[in-house]
């Protein structure tokens, strides 16, 4: 989906927000879209995907197996409790994991809430570092913090979400209920229950405050962060880490995009094209139904166009093409060059508002 | 993702569409039974891990209510549970070879919330507590010990042991220090401290006998109470001193976090305010605490005292429980002197 179909998106998400309680609310208060501009940084990917992840699915029959798991978990949270934060951010509070010597924190999309704010990041052992939001993708509720402050700072490494499947152990870190002194982030043990590309179900309990925590797999891997919660202890939802190895630049370059989670922007600020894309293929931007009365509509794109280029720039994922619109303005002119039955073809279209 | 939001979208009409017709396939009662079914066949591996334990465990009943689990301190009938879930007639407790026996409160150590009963009986099996040295570990796994063959519930160890602040509760004072106390500035109204009459402008000069020198160290002796507790707080006015009992009542302010907390089920009513408690994330049911809490060793490392929030459970260490139970038996908590409930005196 693009951002046009956000208004349907949003429908369900406002249904999962208000009725199951999403862990949006005791974060960041909505700050003034405009001052989103995105910003040009050096965006280091700090570890590629690891190549090999053995997740363990097995259920323990014997006090042995428990053991062994207990080993393992025990492990993780000596290894991976230091890099887990606390971020706050005027007045409100959320988690995050540190993923890079350098200070590039993961989090979620609504704690970061909008690029370029300050904040206070705060280890388990009490230090505190400046640091400020990036990048968010509010579809999926991703998002980025980096510490400003020099120094080296502990982390962990990102793992791979593609290979976790249902049954899998994984460990959960944060804050639940904001940031304490007097508390080390607290430990929880858990199964993954179901695996999709945008998100992870768990029975490891969430929290607001958790929100932007990491869950790691059973190597101390970061393998997603925490979203939102359902009425029932085995409904949490975690962000897969699969989609910041996927977005990191865009990340790691503040770009703001998207809209399901976070604060809604006014109508407005918001550009929009009008269409939806086939969401089978996220590095592919063909177009799945342009949506009557928009630019996209105006402009004669089509179903089965796939956008190559935009202003110029190639498309090469949804999110990219999420991320220059977003960066567009309202009333702007914009080149678009799409294959259509394999040939190139060259459309301009002036960009619209969400109605 | 598809299934998911199938799943997402049926929690939320189930939650608001009271009498919706059960589906043919009902994706949320599918992930309850496969969490059912994930949590039996884990509690299965634990069968050896409890079986002593759970020879020193009953369930406390009232009428065939189940009101806590206790734990057995003493072969001639002493048993620790959790005080404040005892409400109700007829206190029993049903032992793990189906006996049920008639129990009375011996004492409470209020803030512990912990009870003693005692019951007629010989050759009962004590808990066996974990040796100090047996430190716990982040992540270590827990079972909370049930008179039966497989633990209620497990968990692991999520947070050492702390002291457990008082939350929830408040007086319904704005602060600020004072000349020989603490001001008070503001009253909340139908606050426990409106209903006892403390007024804008008292100088509170003492709390529960304790002198109150400045706004923070007040703020830390209320920290201590807990909802519905009792307080004398002596306050200065127009050159009088008046000792004024307040209760404590519920914060406001907190319904966001409390609302998500209460997602996931019940909470323990006393769930906050323990001297020292370690945390672990066992999803337990209010009447689940007062049990014991064992290691991979079958050790009994803690009591369970409170279900606290959605993902959180406090247990009381093992290492401070002998003293208690100690001081329990020999009446130093009798309840004869001290009820249970609230009743300071003026």
């Amino acid at each position: 989906m693009t951002e046009l179909s956000q208004g349907r998106e949003r429908r369900v998400c406002a249904g999962f927000l208000v009725r199951l309680g999403v862990l949006a609310a005791l974060v960041i208060a909505p700050v003034d879209a405009s001052g989103a501009a995105p910003t040009t940084r050096p965006a280091v990917r700090p570890t590629t995907r690891p190549k090999t992840l053995t997740p363990s699915v097995a259920m323990p029959r014997t006090t042995a197996d428990l053991r062994s798991l207990e080993r393992r978990v025990k492990t993780v949270v000596e290894k991976a409790q230091p890099a887990v934060v606390g971020i706050l951010a005027r007045g409100t509070q959320g988690s995050g994991v540190v993923v890079s010597k350098d200070g590039y924190v993961l989090t979620a999309g609504h704690v970061a809430s909008v690029p370029n704010v300050p904040v206070d990041v705060v280890f388990p052992d009490g230090k505190r570092a400046r640091g400020v939001t990036l990048g968010m993708n509010l579809d999926i509720d991703s998002g980025m913090v980096k510490i400003t402050d020099e120094g080296k700072f502990p982390f962990v490494e990102m793992g791979d979400s593609r290979s976790l499947k249902p049954g899998a152990w994984v460990v959960a870190m944060g804050h639940p209920g904001g940031y304490r002194k007097e508390r080390t982030p607290p430990v929880r043990l858990g199964q993954v229950l179901e695996a999709s590309a945008t998100t992870l179900r768990t029975n490891c309990t969430l929290m607001s405050g958790d929100s932007g925590g990491p869950l790691f797999d059973l190597d101390g891997r970061v393998v997603g962060i925490h979203s939102r919660i359902g009425e029932f202890t085995y409904f949490n939802m975690h962000v897969p880490v699969e989609t910041y190895h996927e977005t990191w630049d865009l990340l790691a370059g503040a770009d703001r995009w998207g809209g399901r989670f976070g604060p809604r922007d006014l109508p407005h600020e918001a550009p929009v094209l009008g269409v939806e894309l086939v969401e089978t293929d996220p590095k592919r931007a063909e177009v799945s139904l342009v949506i009557p009365g928009t630019a996209a509509y105006s402009a004669g794109l089509a179903q089965h166009d796939v956008i190559v280029k935009y202003n110029g720039q190639p498309i090469t994922s949804h999110d990219k093409l999420k991320v220059l619109i977003a960066r567009s303005k309202v009333g702007e002119e914009v080149t678009i060059e799409v294959l259509r039955g394999g040939k190139s073809k060259t459309i301009k279209a002036r960009l619209g508002a969400r109605g | 993702m598809n299934k998911l939001l199938a799943v997402v979208f049926v929690v939320s009409c189930a939650a608001f569409t009271p009498g919706a017709q059960a589906q043919p396939f009902n994706p949320l009662r599918r992930a309850e039974q496969d969490q059912k079914a994930a949590l039996l066949a884990l509690r299965q591996a634990f069968r050896p891990v409890v079986v002593a334990a759970s020879n020193s465990t009953v369930a406390v009943r009232s009428q065939g209510k189940e009101l806590s689990l206790g734990t057995i301190v003493g072969e001639d009938g002493w048993i620790l549970t959790k005080a404040s879930e005892l409400s109700g007639p007829k206190l029993t407790v049903r032992l793990k070879d189906n006996r049920e026996l008639e129990a009375t409160v011996m004492g409470v150590v209020e803030e512990h919330d912990l009870a003693m009963l005692k019951v007629k009986a010989k050759g009962l099996k004590p808990v066996v507590w974990a040796r100090e040295s047996e430190q716990l570990e982040l992540g270590q796994w827990l079972a909370t010990v049930a008179p039966a063959e497989l633990p209620v519930s497990v968990g692991v160890v999520s947070v050492q042991r702390r002291k457990i602040p008082s939350r929830n509760a408040m007086l319904g004072v704005a602060l600020a220090d004072g000349e020989g106390g603490v001001r008070v500035m503001q009253v909340v109204p139908e606050s426990g401290a409106d209903k006892a009459g403390i007024q804008p402008d008292d100088l509170i000069v003492e709390l529960n006998g304790q002198a109150a020198k400045t706004r923070d160290q007040l703020v830390e002796m209320l920290a201590e109470q807990f909802l519905g507790s009792s307080v004398i707080v002596k306050v200065r006015r127009r050159g009088e001193e008046i000792d004024i009992t307040a209760t404590l009542g519920k914060r406001i302010g907190n319904e966001r976090a409390e609302r998500m907390d209460n997602m996931g089920g019940p909470l323990s009513q006393r769930n906050q305010g323990f001297p020292i408690a370690f945390q672990h994330d066992t999803v337990l049911k209010p009447n689940e605490c007062g049990g014991p809490v064992v290691n991979l060793d079958g050790k009994v490392v803690g009591i369970n005292i409170a279900r606290a929030g959605r993902t959180e459970s406090y247990a009381i260490p093992a290492d401070v429980l002998p003293k208690l139970v100690a001081d329990l038996r020999a009446g130093k908590y009798a309840t004869s002197t001290r009820p249970a409930g609230n009743n300071q005196q003026k």
